[in-house]
């Protein structure tokens, strides 16, 4: 597993596109948190500059552009195997494809920690200049290391989830389009308009365990039963995925 | 099901359906070490689908496909036992060549220094550090040669490696394959390159429509092509071949077209009643023939002349080196190119036609 383990790890650093995607990130994660900081860009404060949670909602909300960016690499690792027919060369040393999957998960989950400690790194370091200069209140509370633990633990839970969907797709397009559209759109919409049943979404369940409930008006779960969907989920794909893997004929 | 030795490579009655599609139908056939074994079959026939239903990366519907008795999911490293290279387009085109080779030496358990190793082998040293989407289709089929070598495996299977390959490169590939066998590898081949198979196959296998039509030893199958004769003692000599069982045609004065006996016989004949030969050369599309006669599929270029094939040459490269005519058409073109001249046996009587 350590040998699979180290290959999936190589494949992610030999190419240029996962550096690419996680500089994108950053670019729009260091937007977020510029937009977010009350008074910097918009005057419509959504958060008092006194509210002692500020600095983890601020953060917190750094995480909406990498959590994208951690599904797509999940769904790519996979994807592009297919595009590529690489799968077939990494079948071949490992004929085992569960493994194959498992290697995956693992090395993007370890990607996940990687680019959440770079994530937090600037969007901290970021959002404490700016909320000084607006003369705001940057307390480290309780909340705050909620958030910054949550942020490692759903990184890398939808980094998982990206995984086995892309290995449950193996169209590359079809994948990223959808996860795309169901993240940018369907649940950015459904879950303000309808929080019914937009709570159950996934990155509803991700929101209540960051700890941004006052973003969405104190709708969304709880995080212990945030948490559980968010297990749920990544349950639910990754049986998927380990069942239909090794079935598929690879041509 | 074998016996005692399991075969190094073998298919016991495989069929796989696609829906409605019947892809491959009870198919057997066998690869020994120390041979290469020619895998053939028009476009569609299932030949591609047999070598990944052989390397476990399709699941047969029925009968079994095994490498040295085992099926390729319980190889242990199997890596070390199987090299396969499929298709020249299996590489991420932003990878380098040598990462390619790395990603895969990691899982094998191979030193880094083992992708060099292949990269020297199959000539891309230089290439080594460039993206693949840099490569021409040739370097392309050379990187997947070196991938299939890296665990320096028994056993090859290789899906038209020619492909892609410039004349030099096909002649380098040639003697790479035999190389290859000629160190007690099985070695199995398909391609569309009849005239490539026919220099380098031990035994051949050929298919249609998922179906097996002919299993067996080149030079056994090609006995029964066209064995060309000249001779001033033609009338003769007709006679005696006759009487050892081959069909004679006299096509002129001195010249005999005889089926059914290889040329070698033909000559011992000659040499035994003390006939005079001027020629004696075995028709080089004999695979061809039987290919086309097996599977009922006709090359549009078989009947071409020279010049027709000439021009042919400008457009279809590959093509040419399946048609008649390709060993002539190969040395003009490295005394056109300059290329370094492989060493190409020829019977006298085929030289001089384009230089």
């Amino acid at each position: 597993m350590k040998a699979l383990l180290d290959a999936e790890l190589l494949k992610m650093r030999s190419t240029r596109a996962t550096a690419l995607l996680v500089l994108a990130t950053l670019v729009l994660a260091v937007l977020t948190v510029a937009t977010t900081v009350p008074g910097v860009i918009e005057e419509n404060a959504w958060i008092s500059l006194d509210d002692p949670d500020l600095l983890a909602s601020v953060v917190g909300n750094g995480f909406g552009a990498p959590l994208v960016l951690m599904t797509l690499l999940g769904v790519l690792a996979f994807t592009q195997e297919f595009r590529y027919g690489t799968v077939t060369s990494t079948y071949l040393g490992e004929p085992r494809r569960t493994r194959v999957l498992v290697a995956k998960g693992l090395s993007l989950a370890l990607a996940s920690a990687v680019i959440t400690t770079v994530t937090l790194a600037v969007t901290l370091t970021l959002s404490i200049a700016l909320i000084r200069s607006q003369d705001g209140d940057v307390t480290v509370a309780a909340q705050f290391w909620q958030t910054v633990g949550a942020g490692f633990v759903v990184m890398a839970v939808y980094a998982v989830i990206g995984v086995a969907v892309g290995a449950l797709v193996p169209n590359q397009i079809a994948a990223v389009v959808g996860v795309l559209i169901w993240m940018l759109a369907v649940e950015q919409m459904v879950i303000p308009l309808f929080p019914g049943v937009g709570r159950w979404m996934p990155f509803a369940a991700a929101s209540s365990l960051i700890q941004l409930g006052s973003s969405y008006g104190d709708q969304l779960l709880s995080v212990a039963m945030g948490g559980l969907v968010l297990l749920g989920y990544t349950a639910v794909t990754a049986v998927l995925a380990l069942l239909v893997t090794p079935k598929r004929d690879v041509l | 099901m074998t016996g005692v030795v399991p075969r190094a490579v073998e298919l016991h009655d495989v069929s796989k359906s696609f829906g409605d599609v019947l892809a491959v139908d009870n198919l057997s056939f066998f690869a020994n070490p120390g041979e290469v074994t020619g895998f053939l079959g028009p476009n569609g026939a299932g030949k591609t689908t047999t070598l990944r239903m052989l390397l476990g990366l399709v699941e047969p519907t029925s009968g079994t496909a095994t490498i040295g008795g085992t099926s390729y999911h319980v190889l242990p490293n199997p890596p070390d036992i199987v090299g396969a290279a499929l298709e020249a387009s299996s590489f991420h085109p932003g990878r380098s060549g040598r990462d390619h080779l790395r990603v895969y030496c990691t899982v094998a358990g191979y030193p880094d220094t083992r992708a060099d190793e292949v990269l020297e082998i199959v000539g891309l040293r230089e290439a080594a550090r460039r993206p693949v989407h840099a490569y021409s289709l040739g370097m392309r089929q050379r990187l997947g040669l070196a991938t299939a070598l890296l665990g320096n495996p028994p056993v090859l299977l290789l899906d038209e490696p020619s492909n892609g390959l410039d004349p030099a490169g096909i002649a380098w590939l040639r003697r790479f394959l035999k190389d290859l066998a000629a160190e007690g590898r099985t070695m199995l081949v398909s391609s569309h390159a009849l005239s490539e198979v026919q220099q380098i196959a031990d035994r051949v296998v050929i298919i249609n429509q998922g179906r097996l039509v002919r299993e067996g030893r080149l030079d056994e199958l090609t006995a029964s092509s066209r064995v060309h004769v000249e001779s001033p003692d033609a009338e003769r000599f007709a006679l005696v071949v006759e009487s050892a069982g081959a069909a004679v045609q006299r096509s002129s004065a001195d010249v005999l077209e005889l089926q059914g006996l290889p040329a070698r016989v033909v000559g011992r004949l000659a040499l035994e009643h003390g006939v005079e030969l001027h020629a004696l050369e075995t028709s080089q599309d004999g695979l061809e023939q039987i290919f086309f006669s097996l599977t009922g599929v006709e090359g549009d270029a078989v009947d071409a002349t020279p010049e027709q094939v000439g021009e042919l040459a400008a457009l279809h490269r590959i093509v040419l080196h399946g048609l008649e005519g390709t060993a002539d058409l190969e040395k003009a073109f490295f005394r056109l190119t300059q290329e370094p001249h492989p060493p190409v046996e020829r019977p006298l009587s085929a030289q001089g036609v384009l230089s």
